[in-house]
């Protein structure tokens, strides 16, 4: 079983999307897949009871229980484990990037965004966890603000994902009703990107992305 | 001698099981625990026996019996 970690000290940057859409991702892709949702806020379980299907594990899981909980998943046979953590709250994420294969941290092209990014990057790499910086909500016509962020992120050699996440409207739309963008418009530009970003993920940790065709439409 | 299967993927329901909380084990009865004794046929059960509030009684009864005090060693 391989586990990523969704991770940023800084709110509404896009986590339990990104976490949301992996899973559905995955398990669009024929992987067993399970949520576990540390965050005391428990969007990703809200959006499961929107969802209202059994097709997808989402749990709500206290920090302390998550090594016990993972190795009950790795041992029904789970493929992939999806963390959602909270903003703010470093002892969570540490917990939690401790079983990370990756940890994933969804970060806005802003000052403020980049400042609590490093933080948890420090955290990652103090576990000596491989880590990816991700782009997130960022403007469908990209403004300067996105190329002096990259620019930025390339001085202090990080690990940056390749694939930039858009702040498109289907987004909270499929939120809404519980589904990823993938399957709400599989054929629009949110999904494609969604699509990238689990290539990119399935690489990084090793898992054979297998079948990425995209989900039916709801 | 035939191969063995793979096993099938888990389901969501299958891997929500593994995540749900354990049950909590029986506790069994302390075997210090006495039972408690039914009480006697007429006996006041469950009334404190301290003296009712009377006037000139400085701390009260009920003061008496919220501190559990023994109503007839007499208040200070």
């Amino acid at each position: 079983m391989k586990t990523l970690v969704i991770a940023s000290q800084k709110g509404g940057v896009a986590k339990t999307t990104t976490t949301t859409e992996m899973a559905i991702a995955a398990t669009s892709a024929g992987l067993a897949t399970a949520i576990i949702d540390t965050d005391p806020q428990a969007t990703s379980c809200f959006w499961a009871e929107a969802r209202g299907r059994n097709d997808i594990a989402v749990a709500s899981v206290f920090p302390a229980l998550l090594p016990s909980k993972l190795t009950a998943l790795e041992e029904a046979g789970c493929d992939l484990a999806i963390i959602d953590t909270p903003a703010v709250s470093k002892d969570t994420a540490s917990a939690a990037m401790r079983h990370a294969d990756l940890v994933l941290i969804p970060t806005k092209p802003a000052a403020f965004d980049l400042k609590s990014m490093l933080e948890t990057i420090e955290q990652a790499q103090s576990l000596g966890k491989p880590y990816a910086i991700m782009l997130t909500m960022c403007a469908p016509l990209h403004g300067p603000e996105l190329n002096a962020t990259l620019a930025r992120m390339a001085d202090l050699h990080h690990e940056i994902c390749p694939v930039l996440i858009h702040q498109y409207v289907a987004y909270p739309r499929a939120q809404k009703h519980g589904l990823s963008v993938q399957e709400l418009d599989p054929g629009g530009k949110a999904a494609a990107e969604m699509r990238q970003l689990y290539a990119y993920m399935c690489r990084r940790v090793g898992i054979e992305a297998g079948l990425l065709a995209a989900p039916a439409a709801a | 001698m035939p191969l063995p299967t793979k096993p099938s993927k888990p389901d969501a329901i299958s891997m929500m099981a593994a995540l749900k909380p354990a049950p909590l084990a029986a506790v069994p009865n302390s075997p210090t625990t006495k039972p408690i004794a039914k009480p006697k046929s007429g006996a006041r059960v469950g009334t404190c026996q301290c003296r009712p509030f009377s006037e000139g009684d400085a701390e009260g009864a009920e003061a008496r019996h919220r501190r559990g005090g023994n109503d007839t060693a007499g208040a200070a």
